[in-house]
């Protein structure tokens, strides 16, 4: 065995040898939540097998499928019309074996409008010769969408916010934004659960929380407002390409000569990061936001004094492209001040 | 509701394991509710949304129980909801890294004797920590709960080779460092 494997697994041995006492597990609370939850699912499930059995009936007649490639066929094995399990709980996996079930229930603000892709990951969709992407979440389970050139189709299950995306199958036609492509698709296949806000918009979320896909409906898209496939330049270049690293990611340098036994970074879209312990010289890991410019709120505590750099405000600034970047801090004169490195 | 039936040997009841059988299930519990906590204590870093998961996995597995196939399918399974309920624990949490976690997080004391070793575990946990949730997971049910890369792709429901790029880039992530720190 590798070095360096060996490395891992003595220390994640170490940790969870070191991990606090959690108590046992409350199986009486066990019981009773899985109980509370049957019987909270239990009239959703009677409509859905009404609608699943409409819409084998359907599929059947239907018989589509011809010319498809599918894209994702290391996927988890879940039926194209998805069978549910009597029970849900927002930990359980989408069910790969029983033939007997239901799905969960859907999000009647999910389901039945024309989703238009207005940003994937940080960035933004870009208006070029193919179409917009878009979405559209069937009762019967199906999702029905576009890329740039080709036409898809895939199922899903919701279950209170959370999402499952699987079984994609696409239209095999050459395409002139393979880039633009292959990001959606991604998007989708990181999809673990979703959110539509007050006014209306579709958020789909990846299993770290972050912005996998932004969507308009149709009644409130306008392709215009899309920027163009070639973006105005002029953001600084991350120092790592965009290839390797999907979205912004910054850390602090601690560029003065005493210690911060705190930080905190308050990053443009509200994200924060309150940490201790950045030696002099030394540097903190990355941390990934939507948004991020040459500069953010931070906060450092040297011996119990506040230092903090204020930022105005980032009117006129240009959004850093997907990449690493550096925050190198120190303090001058009693002040803090941020280097853009 | 429950007697405790004690801890019976883990892996004879991983392999008896009878989802059809209710009190299989309070013996499954006991048996592996020590390894499901350290791994969700692992992958979510937090002792409050280590014992959450677990008990919300558990929730999703009971209801089920009658149902679940045995042998390695329920491992999966099993896997498979403490990850989802892991990540969903981190998800749903504030962005907002609490201060007086870490000191709570470290290592045993570093004694004479010991330091090297510890000062490499140490490495290997503070890594962990700066790692994305689910290359985290990756790792940790590679090197701790020893599943294979297609195990670990259909907990996290991704692709395998997915799964194998989390764990190299962490691998290579941690290579560096000690050899940074030699």
């Amino acid at each position: 065995m590798d070095e360096t494997e060996q490395t891992f697994r003595d220390g994640l041995q170490q940790a969870a040898a070191n991990r606090p006492a959690l108590g046992r597990v409350d199986l009486e609370e066990v019981v009773a939540r899985s109980e509370r939850v049957s019987a909270e699912h239990e009239p959703v499930m009677s409509r859905w097998r009404t609608a699943l059995a409409a819409a084998a009936a359907i599929a059947l007649v239907a018989g589509v499928g011809v010319g498809l490639w599918q894209w994702r066929s290391g996927s988890v094995p879940v039926p194209a019309v998805p069978l549910g399990q009597p029970v849900a709980s927002p930990s359980e996996p989408a069910p790969t074996t029983s033939p007997t079930t239901s799905p969960s229930a859907p999000n009647e603000g999910l389901v039945g409008t024309q989703w238009m892709a207005v940003q994937i990951g940080a960035a933004s969709v870009v208006r070029g010769d193919g179409q917009v992407p878009s979405l559209r979440f069937t009762e019967a389970g199906e999702v029905l969408g576009s890329d740039p050139c080709n036409s898809l189709r895939g199922s899903y299950t919701a279950d209170g916010d959370d999402i499952t995306l699987v079984g994609w199958e696409s239209t095999f036609k050459y395409c002139a934004e393979p880039t633009q492509q292959q990001r959606f698709r991604d998007a989708l296949d990181a999809t673990v659960a979703y959110d539509i806000d007050n006014e209306g918009t579709l958020t789909l979320i990846d299993a770290q929380g972050q912005l996998a896909l932004r969507l308009l409906p149709e009644a409130k898209f306008s392709a215009d407002r899309l920027p163009t496939a070639v973006p105005p330049d002029g953001s600084p270049e991350p120092t790592q390409s965009p290839a390797v690293v999907e979205g912004v990611e910054v850390r602090l340098r601690n560029d003065s000569d005493v210690d911060f036994d705190r930080y905190l970074v308050v990053f443009p879209d509200g994200m924060k990061v309150e940490l201790r312990d950045l030696v002099a010289g030394g540097t903190s890991g990355y941390f990934d936001t939507a948004q991020a410019y040459t500069y953010a709120y931070v906060q450092v505590t040297v011996d119990g004094k506040k230092y903090t750099y204020q930022p105005v405000d980032y009117m006129g600034e240009t959004q850093l492209k997907p990449g690493r970047y550096t925050y190198a801090l120190d303090i001058v004169d009693g002040r803090l001040q941020l280097t853009f490195d | 509701m429950f007697e405790d039936v004690g801890v019976p040997n883990a892996s004879a009841v991983v392999k008896s394991v009878n989802p059809g059988v209710p009190g299989s299930f309070v013996e499954f519990v006991r048996a592996r509710e020590a390894r499901l906590l350290d791994v969700a204590w692992l992958i979510t870093r937090n002792a409050e949304d280590a014992h959450d998961a677990v008990q919300d996995a558990l929730v999703g597995l009971y209801a089920r129980w009658d149902k679940l196939p045995a042998g390695d399918e329920f491992e999966a399974y099993a896997y498979r909801s403490l990850v989802n309920a892991c990540l969903t624990v981190i998800r749903r949490r504030p962005r907002w890294l609490p201060v007086a976690e870490p000191a709570a997080l470290r290592s045993a004391p570093v004694t004479p004797d010991a330091a090297a070793g510890l000062a490499e575990s140490d490495e290997v946990w503070r890594l962990c920590g700066e790692l994305k949730p689910a290359q985290r997971t990756a790792v940790v049910l590679r090197f701790f709960a020893d599943r294979s890369f297609a195990e670990i792709a259909e907990a996290l429901g991704c692709r395998e080779a997915t799964a194998r790029s989390h764990v190299h880039r962490a691998l290579a992530q941690l290579r560096s460092r000690l050899e940074e720190g030699q």
